[in-house]
């Protein structure tokens, strides 16, 4: 019988040595790899999890707002509009008079100043004759129109029966947001702070708009 | 019936060697047995994960469909809150309407004989008045402190004409 170099004692050690190895080896491999994609996966489903439940939440919002919200958007855009409401503002405000019976009998409407928070200023000055009850009834009202006038230096002066009413009015104007959010990011509605402001300009005086309709063109008379 | 071994001594491993090697052996059954429910416990949470993140994208998708046709209210909201923010703003800056309204409230209850004649409305309201008799004034006096509005009233001039009356200045700082 040929004699084995490795003693015995050694040789029924090898199989449960060898397969101890082998699977602690295995074992470091499955686990480094293992944690890792279990670690990358649990990161995608939250990810997932996290966008679906910000689109749904989108969806929800946008439901629940889309009865109103465009009404409400053109209350406030006339509030505060994109372009220089000067003319607007003046029209507003001579409107105004007819309503309070006072006679506008000066006006004018400044440059642009540009103000905080990407706001551009207008000043509208006007000045009013009428009686007294009617002046200060024009000039109380001045902060009831769109777009919103702020009104700066009021003077009123009386002689007799008769009294003027000077009045510098701001009106404020800011170009529209260019991009929607993306849909991954959490989109809010209205705070009830946003629905009070909401509601304060609703009470506006809104500007009347007279949409032309295109005509025909009429057939020439023959000059000769 | 008494185990015969009939191996020379000297190729038989000792007896303790052999107890070790069972009991490695078993450590070895073991650990497979535990890599192997390792195994398919981490290939289950990987189809189920799989699984789920596949049907949210899908709901994703859908959502993403109904985002799509709420665009334009979308758009409205997205308008609405940035000039509701201006507004915001733009209110803010309004320190003289506050006066205008506490102001109209108390030159619309002007009595009879107290005739206006010259009024500014600011973060500072002046009025001055023309007043015929003192019983008059007393009474103009008497109501503007009444109504309480403003935090200062300041006489700030007072002159008698015998053909027009007293003519008096006030000076409000708003409250």
């Amino acid at each position: 019988m040929k004699k084995s170099l490795i003693p015995p004692n050694f040789q029924v050690l090898i199989t449960p040595f060898g397969l101890i190895s082998a699977m602690a080896i295995l074992g470091a491999v499955v686990y480094n790899v293992g944690v890792a994609r279990i670690s990358q996966q649990n990161l995608q489903m939250a990810q997932t999890k996290k966008n679906e439940s910000v689109l749904a939440e989108r969806v929800s919002v946008l439901q629940e707002v889309s009865g109103t919200v465009t009404t409400q958007a053109k209350v406030a855009d006339a509030a505060v509009p994109n372009i220089n409401p000067g003319l607007l503002t003046l029209s507003q405000l001579r409107l105004l008079a007819s309503k309070t019976s006072v006679t506008v009998v000066d006006f004018g409407i400044g440059s642009e100043i540009r103000d905080v928070g990407g706001l551009t200023r207008v000043e509208t000055t006007i000045v009013v004759e009428g009686s007294f009850a009617n002046v200060v009834s024009f000039v109380s009202q001045i902060n009831t129109v769109a777009p919103i006038a702020v009104p700066g230096k009021i003077r009123i002066t009386s002689a007799g029966a008769l009294s003027r009413a000077s009045v510098t009015a701001s009106s404020y104007f800011a170009p529209l947001p260019t991009k929607l959010p993306s849909l991954t990011e959490p989109i809010t509605k209205l705070t009830s702070a946003e629905a009070d402001v909401i509601s304060k300009i609703s009470l506006l005086t809104q500007p009347a708009f007279l949409e032309l309709t295109a005509q025909p063109a009429a057939p020439r008379s023959n000059p000769f | 019936m008494a185990d015969i071994n009939l191996l020379p001594t000297e190729i038989t491993p000792k007896g303790f060697m052999v107890r070790l090697a069972q009991i490695l052996r078993n450590v070895a059954t073991v650990g497979l047995a535990f890599f192997l429910i390792s195994g398919v416990g981490i290939g289950a949470f990987f189809i189920l994960t799989s699984v789920e993140i596949r049907s949210s994208t899908t709901r994703q998708d859908q959502l993403k469909t109904t985002v799509k046709s709420l665009e334009s209210t979308e758009q409205s909201l997205i308008l609405l809150k940035d000039r509701v923010g201006k507004v915001k703003q733009v209110l803010g800056a309004d320190t003289v309407s506050p006066s205008v309204q506490k102001a109209g409230a108390i030159i619309t209850s002007f009595p009879p004989d107290v005739s206006p004649k010259e009024i500014q409305i600011g973060d500072i309201t002046k009025i001055t008045v023309t007043v015929s008799d003192t019983s008059e004034l007393v009474k103009f006096m008497s109501a503007l402190m009444a109504a309480n509005k403003f935090k200062r009233v300041d006489l700030k001039g007072f002159s008698f004409s015998p053909t027009s009356g007293y003519l008096v200045s006030i000076e409000m700082v708003d409250k």
